[in-house]
């Protein structure tokens, strides 16, 4: 089993992630970290989709959609950011 | 009966129609008028963006208005420095202007379809996070909170 499905979260409507660059960030590399952040949230709503209805996410009615969204919702806190490294 | 004969052998061929000519014309025009898309402002910024794998598809491009965020084209460099710059339609904007831009977008949509309003935020992979987060604490001061991320699709994982 993959390891983070042994370390779920007691209650994942609760669960926040938040992310803190600084100025001097990539907007590359910010993108490509909300990309992570999205694949998370997909497969941990897809795992659900699979073992609870047995069908992937987009074979699945759109209120079913809504209900595994609503039980692992996407949510992202952005911090203010720093200016350590200087422009 | 000799003058039907004499008609035949005249120089002239059948003569075509051209009585449905104008009705080509008209077909052809009210094509044009209904496939003819209004084109966007000129790109005064580069805008490569960057590629990403969980990607959506836009599904009502009218409800979209874009903010472009990038270097100058090298056309406006020699004028406007290579430094990242925000265009707002098609002019080159500070952060400052983008609450005024979305009052505009906003005018420009009819009151029950402005809660559907999306903005794009289509800045090139290059920019530094410090023009980008001016934008978008701008347009949280505006309450423009529905926002996207434009991006290409990439298929693979990265490494």
């Amino acid at each position: 089993m993959e390891n983070w499905k042994k370390k779920l979260s007691i209650s994942p409507d609760k669960a926040v992630v938040s992310i803190k660059n600084d100025r001097g960030t990539s907007y590359n590399i910010y993108l490509q970290v909300q990309n992570e952040l999205t694949a998370a949230y997909n497969e941990i709503r897809e795992n659900e989709a699979m073992s609870k209805h047995g069908m992937s996410m987009e074979d699945l009615p759109k209120s079913v959609q809504k209900e595994i969204n609503s039980k692992y919702p996407m949510k992202i806190s952005e911090a203010e950011p720093e200016n350590i490294g200087g422009k | 009966m000799s003058a039907k004969f004499e008609r035949k052998r005249g120089k002239d061929s059948p003569t075509i129609s051209t009585a449905s000519l104008p009705d080509i014309i008209f077909i052809l025009l009210f094509f044009f008028m209904v496939s003819t898309v209004m084109r966007d402002s000129d790109a005064l910024v580069t805008t490569h963006v960057p590629k990403g794998t969980e990607l959506t598809k836009i599904e009502k491009k009218s409800m979209v208005s874009t903010i472009n965020v990038g270097p100058p084209v090298s056309m406006h460099q020699s004028k406007y420095g290579t430094a990242p710059r925000v265009q707002l339609n098609d002019k080159f904007a500070a952060p400052s202007e983008v609450i005024e831009f979305v009052e505009n977008e906003r005018l420009k949509k009819d009151e029950r379809l402005r809660p559907y309003m999306t903005f794009a935020l289509k800045v090139d992979k290059k920019t530094k996070m410090g023009i980008v987060t001016d934008v978008k604490q701008e347009l949280r001061k505006a309450k423009a909170l529905k926002i996207q991320y434009n991006a290409a699709l990439r298929a693979q994982a990265l490494e």
